[in-house]
């Protein structure tokens, strides 16, 4: 009997592991058109940048004097393998489509494993960003003396940046992956996007307040230290930091000194590179992440005792208090919509910003015009239609499971936006009963007493428009980035935009007219009984508009389910 | 009014041009245990959503306990319990709390979901992990707490897709028992699976279905008298020769380089 064929270990597989990066790169954009207009959009954001980063660099290493040219590409290096090293953070990978451990079931040799993985991230977006800098360096140092220590130690940092990300991914990817980092990570990142406004006043008054500080002797003083701050001293024990330095010393003719500090560079990159693979041979054999890889074992928990409290939902029938239960629930638990629960808090702050900060109240009366309580209802409209806008799609996978229950439907949305009525409803008395106390006037508390009144009647359009326009939301992504991917068309993004807002507008006029008119005839009782008609509006429309969308609802669950599908789904 | 517990006339459901469920004529007599195979994408689960209100025909009519789930679906939903193929559970509540929500939604009361609840989750196992989130489960504990929250109401009609589909030993076992005493209760089981063997022991009849149409439909003893073949014949054969599927492997020159 003959032998099995033998692999063959000699035979590199270099191409055809480079030939498949190339194929599954391309696949991501014949397989997701979307993904084509992505990439043009982040090439016409960044390019610019890009562009713009690689002339100042390389005019920096051409212009500048004394240690500032090596300084400038050890600052540059060190601070791109700190991107690269939080990419995984951020993004938990930076390679769009390659997954070693598939490969490792393959005789294919380590050599050609680690080539290949460091070839293929030429297929990555970051990559392409990043290459540009090199140019910049080669620019800069390449026609000097010291051009093969330039050109070593540009492949020196390449290889670190790519391998960083790389060993980040596989050393704490269990904790990168898990469903707890992933749900702080969206909050924290959501809440840090927004807070930009907060951060740059924080920044920019702490600047301010460092440069009032100085006495001229100190500026001096100041200015001096930096001149003679020498930052290769620091830079150069980072990985790529010390190729920086091999160029200085090449630069200066100290080709021993160059070649030792590319020589470390070197162990640094071999050590990492030797870990990094090993890590991925226990993550292909089943010995997970190097952090975070097994489940942790939980303490015992004492048993829960049956609690004989009754529950502030048990006032509600038993279907509309379980519903109401499981939308709370998922308000809180979905790191999304906790996000919007804390945006929800922290809008009123954007939006009267510039009237709490310029207002003047001294003298126990503000300066806020006479009409801020007419901005009430408007604050209003925006938060109830902000926070409870695309409402059937936050039940996510749980959707169907709700359609096969014999409730009736309209009282699905009934529940919903009694939830929705708490949670927009409570920041919004908050902020509106700050307005009465600071303005004390009767149009401020008739303004947001017909504020509640129209954000209940937002509900019922927002509770129609779920059905009419949906918008599937990947609530359980694996990646933080993909947090918020959802699906939709064109179309219904189109009337999201549109046709929703337009129709609050439309059936909240009837809510707001007296509030107007009082206001204008100076007539405070007309406001008092606008506000209550707002109130009882409001609770009718949004009855009629839940039982329209609990109707709509059953002549539409079959295809809801299928527009709610994900792609992946 | 006829016994049928569930019956189809017609049912039909087509995607662009290929029809995924082609004309299918079924009857299912109360209380029976009612095996509905077929080959992959043969229509399965096609069938079995829209015999749940979750696809709408393009043709066809579906009656649960005489109800027509499309003219009247509330009512007829009451009726059904359902494990479906992907278990499309509320992923960030605790198995308690979803079953519990999925017996309220039914109309049970406060109670008896209490109770009920708990003993379905001794039951199947769940109790240790009731209170973590459904996110954090294995495959094998989702499909438990799915089939939890699937009978909790007592239905009369359970529809179940594929429950042994990724399933262990220990929890095979443990679904295969909770089946049994249902079926005893006189409950009406509609169970689509690819598991022959477990379709062979558990069901009273069968239907298979391939690309779209019902190709046979009977007892285990009607089958083999369908096929003409003794009674040592197995399910797996009958299956196979239902769908015209054979294997060529043992043919010659085939596989010929395995040295």
């Amino acid at each position: 009997m003959a032998a099995l064929d033998e692999p063959n270990p000699t035979r590199s597989q270099l191409g055809t592991l480079f030939r498949l990066r190339g194929k599954l790169t391309l696949r991501q954009f014949t397989r997701e058109r979307g993904r084509i207009i992505g990439a043009i959009v982040v090439i016409l954001v960044f390019a610019p940048m890009i562009l713009a980063a690689t002339i100042g660099t390389a005019t920096g290493y051409r212009t500048l004097e004394g240690q500032w040219p090596t300084a400038l590409f050890g600052g540059v290096m060190v601070a791109l393998w700190l991107i690269w090293l939080g990419f995984p953070i951020i993004a938990t990978s930076i390679n769009e489509s390659a997954d070693i451990t598939r490969l490792l079931v393959f005789p294919i040799s380590r050599r050609d494993l680690i080539f290949s993985t460091l070839l293929g991230t030429l297929f990555d977006y970051p990559t392409y960003l990043m290459l540009p800098l090199f140019i910049a360096v080669f620019i800069g140092f390449g026609f000097t003396t010291a051009f093969p220590v330039v050109i070593v130690a540009i492949f020196l940092c390449y290889g670190h940046m790519v391998l960083i990300g790389q060993f980040i991914s596989v050393a704490i990817g269990g904790v990168l992956q898990s469903r707890r980092f992933r749900d702080v990570a969206i909050i924290v990142f959501s809440l840090l996007g927004s807070s930009c406004y907060f951060i740059n006043l924080a920044f920019q008054s702490g600047m301010e307040r460092l440069v009032a500080s100085l006495s001229p002797g100190q500026e001096e003083a100041f200015a001096e230290s930096f001149a003679n701050f020498l930052p290769l001293n620091i830079l150069q024990w980072f990985p790529t930091g010390a190729p920086a330095r091999a160029v200085e010393q090449a630069l200066a003719g100290s080709w021993g000194t160059a070649v030792l500090w590319l020589l470390y560079s070197a162990v640094l990159l071999a050590a990492l590179t030797w870990i990094w693979f090993h890590l991925m041979n226990r993550l292909a054999t089943g010995g997970g992440f190097l952090i975070g890889g097994r489940a942790q074992t939980e303490k015992e928990k004492p048993a829960k005792r049956k609690s004989n409290r009754r529950s502030p939902l048990d006032w509600l029938p038993d279907d509309l208090a379980a519903l109401v239960g499981k939308e709370l629930r998922s308000a809180w638990r979905i790191p999304q919509r906790r996000v919007g629960l804390v945006q929800g808090l922290l809008l009123p702050v954007f939006m009267m910003g510039p009237f709490l900060f310029s207002a003047d109240f001294s003298g126990g009366r503000s300066t806020f015009p006479d009409w801020f309580g007419l901005t009430m209802p408007l604050y209003a409209l925006f938060l109830f239609w902000s926070t409870s806008q695309n409402m059937l799609a936050w039940e996510g996978r749980g959707l169907p499971s709700l359609l096969l229950s014999p409730q009736p439907r309209w009282r699905l949305f009934l529940a919903k936006g009694m939830v929705f009525l708490l949670i927009a409803g409570a920041p919004y008395l908050v902020v509106g009963g700050a307005a009465m106390v600071l303005l004390r006037d009767w149009i401020t508390v008739f303004g947001v007493l017909t504020g509640l009144g129209m954000g209940i009647a937002t509900l019922a359009v927002t509770a129609v428009g779920s059905v009419i326009f949906p918008i599937p939301i990947n609530l359980e992504a694996k990646r933080t980035r993909g947090a918020f991917q959802s699906g939709g068309n064109f179309k219904t993004g189109c009337a999201t935009m549109t046709i929703i807002p337009i129709s609050i507008l439309v059936v909240n006029i009837p809510a707001v007219a007296m509030l107007g008119a009082a206001f204008y005839f100076d007539l405070p009782w007309l406001a008092a009984v606008g506000a209550l008609f707002s109130l009882v509006y409001g609770a009718g429309i949004l009855y009629a508009g839940s039982r329209l969308a609990g109707n709509l609802l059953m002549e539409r669950e079959p295809e809801l389910v299928a527009t709610m599908k994900l792609p992946e789904e | 009014m006829n016994s049928w517990a569930i019956e189809t006339r017609g049912l039909t459901r087509q995607f662009d041009k290929k029809v995924a469920v082609d004309n299918l004529d079924l009857t299912v007599a109360s209380g029976e245990f009612f095996g509905f195979l077929g080959p992959n994408g043969a229509g399965k689960s096609t069938t079995i959503n829209m015999l749940v209100g979750l696809l709408r025909p393009t043709s066809g009519t579906a009656l649960i306990d005489g109800i027509d789930i499309w003219a009247d679906p509330l009512a007829a939903k009451a009726r059904i319990g359902v494990l479906p193929e992907g278990m499309q559970l509320y992923q960030r509540l605790t198995a308690r709390e979803y079953v519990r929500f999925s017996g309220t939604m039914y109309g049970v009361s406060k109670a008896e979901v209490e109770q009920r609840t708990e003993e379905l989750l001794d039951l199947l196992t769940l109790t240790d992990d009731a209170d973590k989130l459904i996110v954090d489960y294995s495959h094998g504990m989702r499909k438990k707490t799915a089939l939890a929250a699937a009978i909790i109401h007592a239905p009369r009609v359970l529809f179940l897709d594929e429950p042994f589909e990724g399933i262990d030993a220990i929890s095979g076992r443990i679904i295969r028992d909770v089946l049994g005493r249902l079926r005893e209760h006189g409950t009406t089981i509609f169970f689509s699976s690819h598991i022959l063997e477990v379709v062979e022991r558990l069901c009273t009849r069968v239907a298979v279905i391939a690309n779209g149409r019902l190709v046979a439909q009977g007892s285990m003893e009607e089958l083999r008298h369908q096929a003409e073949t003794g009674d040592e014949t197995t399910l797996e054969e009958l299956f196979l020769r239902a769908v015209g599927a054979s294997s060529d492997v043992e043919s010659e020159g085939r596989l010929s380089w395995l040295r």
